[in-house]
């Protein structure tokens, strides 16, 4: 008998003296037991992350509406006519001043 | 298989008669396998529930119930995988503690045929266990599953998920060192009784 022939003969002999064990009575109610505590372990962080999301979308939407009101402090802050009355006339603008700017002639339109 | 395929459909989409009956027609082989890979008899059935757990949570995940049986091994070996680390880290010797607890299995026989008989077994369960400490945990649970458990090359590769030929290299450098080993005990045995 060669090593290998050996070897595998050991490994029988090894299966056949560990033989599979019974389950104990214990071992089914056991096995449910562990699945509930799981899956109640589950839904729990569910519903943590759940909560957290929510809060978390909670609060970025009110920071949100924070920066937007602390930016724009309100689209009309002033009446119609007040704001005519702060209305800069069209000639102190800077652009009002090169509009009226004369323009030489040039020589190909003589 | 030992369960048909609907059994496992059922499993699947949440009925927990048909999982119940899944459990039943493979817990004893997974306890066997449990029992030669961690070689602690009193975990063996913590280890086989948490097989069984992860099974509950992702059956979903399998694609078809025809590698079922490869899905369950891999299982069995992630959870003793985990086990054993887990034994690493607390600093226990899994091997000596096992030594220990047959030596005193073994002087409380007091000589009769069933006694014997287990004596034994006794002696060969240490033998291989101590030839295949000669290897990593990886080629050890490889060599198990191949040598002991009887499973297929075909069977190794699903549960491994790398190809044959890969499988085969590690399974004969695995193979060579366990020979080493025996080569070795059985020379220092016949030296010991020579001597």
């Amino acid at each position: 008998m060669s090593e290998e022939e050996r070897l595998a003969e050991l490994f029988r002999s090894y299966r056949e003296a560990c033989p599979d064990p019974e389950p104990g009575a214990a071992f089914m109610p056991g096995l449910w037991a562990k699945i509930e505590g799981r899956r109640r372990s589950l839904l729990t962080l569910r519903r943590w992350t759940g909560a957290f999301v929510a809060a978390a979308m909670a609060l970025s939407l009110l920071t949100i509406v924070q920066t937007l009101r602390q930016a724009d402090p309100g689209l009309h802050p002033f009446s119609y006519v007040e704001t005519l009355g702060t209305d800069e006339p069209f000639e102190t603008f800077a652009y009002g001043d090169v509009a009226y700017l004369e323009v030489p002639e040039s020589p190909g339109l003589r | 298989m030992r369960i048909d395929p609907e059994t496992i459909e059922q499993a699947r989409n949440g009925d927990d008669a048909a999982f119940s009956a899944i459990v039943q027609a493979y817990r004893k082989r997974i306890l066997g396998a449990i029992a030669r890979i961690i070689g602690r008899p009193e975990d063996v059935e913590d280890v086989a529930q948490e097989v069984f757990v992860r099974l509950y949570f992702s059956l979903d995940q399998l694609r078809t119930p025809e590698v079922f049986e490869p899905w369950l091994y891999r299982l069995t070996v992630n959870a003793a995988y985990d086990y054993l680390r887990k034994q690493r880290r607390r600093g226990e010797s899994r091997m000596a503690d096992l030594s220990e607890q047959q030596i005193v299995v073994a002087d409380a026989a007091a000589g009769s045929r069933a006694e014997q008989e287990e004596k034994r077994r006794i002696q060969y369960r240490e033998m291989v266990q101590a030839l295949l400490g000669e290897v990593s945990e990886q080629d050890r649970i490889l060599l198990i599953l191949k040598e002991v458990e009887g499973l297929s090359l075909k069977e190794l590769e699903q549960i491994y998920k790398v190809n044959e030929n890969a499988l085969k290299v590690r399974l004969f450098r695995a193979r060579q060192r366990v020979l080493r080993a025996f080569e070795k005990s059985k020379a220092a045995r016949t030296a010991g009784t020579a001597a």
